[in-house]
């Protein structure tokens, strides 16, 4: 028994985005990820944007329970690869950057890079907040009709929409479970003797394979024990069924729509203008010193 | 009246591993039987077989003198099975919308679920965690969940595949108590209890023991357990009453398989 967050699990909380219609939040997720991916003209208007969002995503965080603080703890596994792809970055030449930070044994590092790849990797971090709001508010099973809701015109072309939602929400609920399996496989490894803490990143690679075999066998076994359950219980792919939950819009999807929406269409409009914002506001305030 | 008839079913993998050989026997309706073995004797693969997940290599079967494929939907319905590890059976994301799976696939009317559900999961003892996640549950709670999505599917034959065997003693009885209630249930529905723990053997009419892939025994437990040449034969542990009282016998003592402990331990006393 735990009670623990888990990384992709739903959390059971009775807060107004646990509320809000499963579709909409799909659609939500879709275009705050195209807003966080859009570029907003400079650097610093891009990075105060940026931060704005965070500042966004942090609140509905806060209105939906999340902890910040145990999401860093459960992407622990992840840091290496966030460094990994922030180093990348900063060490990819581009003819543009002409700031030198610093210079490493006659190569330059620029400031544009180095704000460039602080910036990747905040876009990663929302991009993963917002998945977290996303699967921490919505059951896997809402997930999945949202998805089938959202696909049904593909139905026209016999695409298998429900066969691939159920796939989707199969997933969304094995999340955890594989995280569970990955820690009790590293311990059991750990305590044969295994070290993933020491040595050097290619010595690592090759002990983190006594971790990747039993997984994915253990995976597959799990897949072959859910599939029987599935079937024992009259599971049919593409076969027609009934729904438990009745989905309906209300009111407070309404207002969360308009202002959502808003939000995005004020950033959407932002990212094609392309304002220096700093210039802009430095106008302003010219102006009303002026006019004072 | 005839539920379930196995006649002459193999199971051969790669034509040369026999799991099943030749396999002919009937489970009556209502009937409680319990099936043990070694490991790799086959148990869980004749569980699978009879609801149909796997189709035999040889044999035909029937359900209600009727013949049965892996197509048959419609008989296939009146089978459930609890398998192993609690986990791997969960679908849903609460305890109430994994009841409800098996509901959906059934095409129930969404407004007779909710009666249904609370109605099963009352007879689990689980109606008061219908909003809970699978990770809130206990290992015994999940099988409960587990044995509440089947038996809210009207089933008439239920099979246990070692359904306890990844449970605490906890568990364990939580499961068995669950069986108990089943087997005094009204609509008398017919239980399979794949097991390796003797004294779920117990709470079954029938034992079938599966040995070098073939039934070897098909009787009472009672007499199975009393019979200590055919128990070292087949090699299997009696429960520990039957064990106790075989050995006190041997010890002189007048103690009888049909004593209660606390009568044995008087008898002791005495």
């Amino acid at each position: 028994m735990g009670n623990e967050f888990v990384f992709g699990n739903y959390t059971p909380y009775n807060t107004i985005i646990h509320k809000i219609d499963c579709r909409l939040k799909l659609f939500f997720l879709v275009i705050l990820m195209v807003a966080v991916f859009f570029s907003y003209g400079t650097f610093v208007t891009t990075l105060i944007i940026d931060g704005i969002l965070l500042v966004l995503i942090s609140i509905i965080m806060f209105i939906s329970k999340i902890k910040f603080i145990t999401i860093l703890k459960s992407l622990k596994f992840i840091w290496i690869t966030f460094l990994f792809i922030f180093l990348i970055n900063i060490f990819l030449p581009n003819k543009n950057y002409i700031t030198i930070a610093f210079d490493i044994y006659g190569y330059n590092i620029y400031w544009e890079s180095i704000l460039q790849s602080f910036r990747i990797l905040l876009r990663l971090i929302m991009m993963i907040l917002l998945t977290v709001i996303l699967t921490s508010t919505t059951k896997s099973t809402d997930l999945s009709f949202a998805l089938e809701w959202y696909m049904y015109p593909l139905k026209l072309i016999k695409f298998p929409v429900s066969d691939f939602a159920m796939i989707i929400s199969l997933v969304l609920r094995c999340i955890p479970l594989i995280l569970n399996e990955t820690t009790r496989i590293k311990k059991a490894q750990e305590s044969r003797g295994a070290n993933f803490t020491t040595g050097n990143i290619f010595k690592r690679i090759i002990t983190f394979t006594s971790i990747i075999v039993p997984l994915l066998l253990s995976a597959i076994s799990r897949s072959l024990d859910m599939a029987d359950a599935m079937t024992i219980r009259g599971f049919i792919p593409s076969k027609k069924r009934t729904r438990y939950h009745i989905y309906k819009f209300s009111l407070a999807d309404l207002f969360s729509f308009i202002f959502v929406s808003g939000c995005c269409c004020f950033l959407f409009y932002l990212a094609y203008m392309q304002f220096d914002l700093l210039e802009v506001l430095f106008n302003f305030t010219s102006t009303i010193t002026v006019l004072r | 009246m005839k539920l379930i008839e196995l006649k002459n079913v193999s199971l051969i993998y790669n034509k040369k591993d026999v799991v099943l050989n030749n396999i002919s026997f009937s489970i009556n309706e209502g009937e409680i039987i319990s099936i043990i073995g070694e490991n790799g004797s086959g148990k869980s693969t004749l569980g699978k077989l009879i609801t149909k997940l796997i189709e035999p290599t040889k044999g035909e079967l029937f359900f209600k003198n009727k013949s049965y494929s892996i197509s048959n939907e419609e008989i296939r319905k009146n089978f459930g099975m609890i398998f192993q590890n609690p986990d791997n059976q969960f679908i849903g994301n609460t305890v109430e919308d994994d009841v409800a799976f098996g509901l959906e696939n059934r095409c129930i009317n969404p407004k007779d679920m909710p009666k249904i559900i609370d109605e099963k999961l009352n007879l689990v003892d689980m109606i008061n965690y219908k909003k809970y996640q699978p990770n809130l549950l206990s290992g015994g709670q999940k099988q409960r969940v587990a044995i509440a999505s089947n038996i809210a599917l009207n089933l008439s034959l239920l099979i246990f595949d070692e359904a306890t065997s990844m449970l605490d003693p906890k568990g364990e009885l939580e499961v068995s108590n669950i069986i108990e209630k089943l087997k005094k249930a009204d609509n008398k529905m017919t239980l399979i209890i794949i097991t390796h723990n003797m004294e779920e053997v117990l709470l079954t009419n029938r034992v079938l023991v599966l040995k070098d892939q073939k039934i070897s025994y098909d009787g009472k437990p009672d007499d199975l357990f009393k019979n200590e040449e055919l128990l070292k034969t087949l090699n299997i542990n009696p429960p520990f009453k039957y064990e106790l009282v075989t050995k006190l016998k041997k010890a002189g003592f007048a103690v009888d398989f049909n004593d209660s402990l606390k009568s044995i331990k008087d008898k002791i006393w005495q």
